[in-house]
């Protein structure tokens, strides 16, 4: 699940956005002012991983009221995408600017164990295909490969008067994803998707983790 | 590390299931080790008596001095109990070509091999293979008849395939394409010695300097790296990869796990692991012979010397598209030879020598190039059928080459009358391509092997590094 996933990237030293679980309104409201304006709010459920499909995320929530009303729509919401679904609460998480997004993933393979992928977030990903992938365990060099080895690795380096990406960032993360699932070989698949990669320091903004 | 050369260099060899009646494979195999393999040979047929003239026993346990490999060519139900006779034997190696074991969903018996291995400490190719060509020791399993195939010349090259059928064909087209080979080994269903196995063992092979691999499948994975990390870095290490195509869709809950389709793993595998993937089998000898000889560029400039202006920036081209670097010439170069050149001819890289370009310019221009410390390897380019260019302008080429450190690759083509002088610059040891895009993979591979050894030092991408903060 999301929340917990987060947690455990945390605790591999990989920064996450700030953020809670709330089971009430009086909750969302507190964790809301917790993690700072603006917020998202996302439902936390082990039965609904694609939560935009589901109509289960509201964005970009700044005052109490409207907080409100999306924490009552998410629930709703999840509940009629899957009224069987184990519901948990919902995620308040505060919401970071707009970022250059790129994914960082890990697959497991019957002949090579987990595979590391690297890719630009949205089309670059979706439609493009445009990602590159290293067996794990991953040392530096390979990782600053996985980067440069994409066709789009130009738009980390600041197009159009952007500032640079912090590609070090981006490398460091993908290092620490390395080791998490060298220690848990049960982990059988892992999203980063999307992490946000500034001038400095990057984000994981959503996070997946798939057991056995 | 196990030792594997009991298989290649064995002092005798039993065939199990060797038969004197023409076209059977136990015929086929007979006739080729009693041909080339100078040690001891023992058939072993339940009911002959004689075959080529040997005495003929009716098993393993029969043959009165010790044996170092067997070849077992029997129908599937009797492999085990020969295998069993192997191991009492003290048989240290065992090629077992008969197929009807997992390849046709038998695993049981293929398990029953696998633990008689295990119990005698016997090491198994096979089964389902053509096991073990080796042009120095003699040594051939392979069930071809000499009436319809060729065996290639002796060479450095050593090819490891899945497929025992396509061992076969390289076997003969090499031996056309004029291509050395030192060993060809298919391993079929590789129930013990695998890819890893056989690449661990020709690391300490003095006759192998290339190992070319042709793979459907990897079974384990992390074995097979670790061996080719090993290797690569002294032996060049190539790979033939087929299911290119075959979709990679699996049910998977994340974008990553729906991205991460076979092939683009084992892609990264041969990365990791500095294995050179090649394109299909006409890509991977290209690569292999110019490897072959064992001479690297410190540079990953690359100069291309040529008579023919349009072949010259094909080649150039071509060299771009496999992600290479034209070198830059020093000044110093291009005062020398503007010195000595007529002005027509362009000094630059490419370095085209006109129509009219007769031996001594060559020789001229190699020199300035062997000279010029960016220049990391040539491709001399060589229009034979012009008039100013005689024949004997090979003998030139071969004299600059034998005191050359470079690697020197030549692009050259023709009919039957410039053919016979190609083959003198091949037997005089360089690798000649027919097209400016055969030649600039030969140039990859080169510089490629060259960063694997360290020779070359690669920096990071430029883009990457001005972004790293």
């Amino acid at each position: 699940m999301e929340h917990e996933a987060k947690e455990i990237m945390k605790a591999y030293g990989i920064k996450v956005p700030k953020e809670g679980i709330a089971t009430s309104e009086e909750e969302v409201l507190k964790i809301s002012r917790q993690v700072e304006y603006p917020v998202v709010l996302k439902i936390a459920s082990p039965d609904i991983q694609h939560k935009t499909d589901a109509g289960a995320v509201v964005l970009n929530l700044s005052k109490a009221e409207d907080i409100l009303e999306a924490y009552r729509r998410v629930l709703e919401n999840s509940k009629k995408f899957d009224p069987t679904a184990d519901i948990r609460g919902v995620i308040v998480q505060h919401m970071m600017p707009k970022q250059r997004e790129v994914i960082i993933g890990v697959s497991r393979d019957n002949q090579f164990g987990h595979v590391l992928m690297f890719g630009l977030g949205g089309i670059f990903v979706e439609v493009l295909k445009d990602v590159s992938f290293r067996i794990v365990p991953i040392e530096e060099e390979d990782a600053y490969e996985m980067i440069s080895e994409i066709r789009s690795h130009q738009m980390l380096c600041g197009v159009r008067g952007e500032k640079p990406s912090d590609v070090g960032a981006l490398v460091d993360i993908m290092l620490k994803v390395s080791k998490f699932v060298s220690d848990f070989p049960e982990v059988k698949e892992l999203d980063l998707n999307p992490v946000f990669v500034c001038e400095k320091g990057a984000v994981a903004v959503d996070a997946l983790i798939v057991i056995d | 590390m196990a030792d594997l050369n009991f298989f290649f260099n064995p002092s005798s060899i039993a065939v199990i299931g060797a038969s004197d009646t023409v076209g059977s494979v136990g015929y086929e195999i007979m006739k080729n080790l009693h041909e080339d393999f100078p040690g001891e040979l023992y058939p072993i047929n339940i009911k002959q008596k004689l075959i080529f003239g040997k005495p003929s026993y009716k098993s393993i346990l029969d043959v009165p001095s010790k044996v170092d490999m067997a070849v077992i060519a029997i129908a599937a139900p009797f492999v085990s109990d020969v295998l069993e006779e192997c191991g009492k034997k003290g048989v240290k190696g065992v090629i077992i070509v008969s197929g009807g074991f997992s390849e046709i969903g038998e695993k049981e018996r293929e398990a029953k091999l696998l633990e008689i291995s295990k119990k005698y400490g016997i090491r198994i190719i096979g089964p389902n293979c053509i096991g073990i060509y080796d042009n120095f020791s003699g040594v051939n399993t392979i069930f071809l008849s000499k009436d319809k195939i060729s065996f290639p010349k002796k060479g450095k090259i050593s090819f490891l395939s899945q497929s025992g059928a396509f061992a076969g064909l390289i076997l003969d087209w090499t031996s056309k394409e004029r291509i050395g080979i030192s060993n060809v080994v298919s391993y079929g269903n590789k129930i013990d010695v695998n890819e890893a196995d056989l690449i661990d063992y020709l690391y300490y092979d003095e006759n192998s300097k290339v190992i070319c691999l042709y793979i459907e499948g990897i079974r384990r994975g992390q074995k097979f790296m670790e061996a080719a990390k090993r290797v690569s870095k002294k032996i060049p290490i190539l790979a033939l990869k087929s299911g290119k195509t075959k979709s990679g869709a699996k049910a998977a809950s994340s974008h990553t796990g729906s991205l991460a389709g076979e092939d683009i793993i084992y892609d990264s595998a041969f990365k990791q692991s500095h294995i050179i993937r090649a394109n299909n089998f006409e890509d991977l000898f290209d690569m292999a012979k110019a490897l072959e000889k064992g001479i690297f560029p410190k540079s990953d400039g690359v100069a291309i010397l040529t008579n023919a202006g349009g072949l010259g920036v094909m080649t150039a081209d071509a060299l771009e598209m496999n992600g290479l670097r034209l070198a830059n010439l020093s000044e110093d170069t291009i005062k020398k030879l503007r010195d000595q050149f007529p002005e027509r001819v362009v000094v630059s890289n490419p370095m085209d020598l006109v129509g009219d370009a007769d031996k001594g310019r060559y020789e001229v221009g190699l020199n300035a190039l062997l000279e010029d410390k960016d220049v990391g390897l040539i491709i001399v380019i060589l229009l034979l059928q012009v008039p100013t260019l005689s024949l004997d302008s090979v003998d030139t080429i071969l004299r600059i080459k034998k005191i050359s450190d470079k690697p020197m690759i030549i692009l050259g083509a023709g009919g039957e009358i410039i053919t016979p002088y190609l083959i003198k610059l091949e037997e005089g040891g360089l690798a000649v391509y027919p097209s400016p895009e055969r030649a600039a993979r030969a140039a990859y591979a080169l510089v490629n092997h060259a960063i694997v050894r360290g020779d070359i030092h690669r920096e990071r991408k430029e883009n990457i590094g001005v972004c790293k903060i």
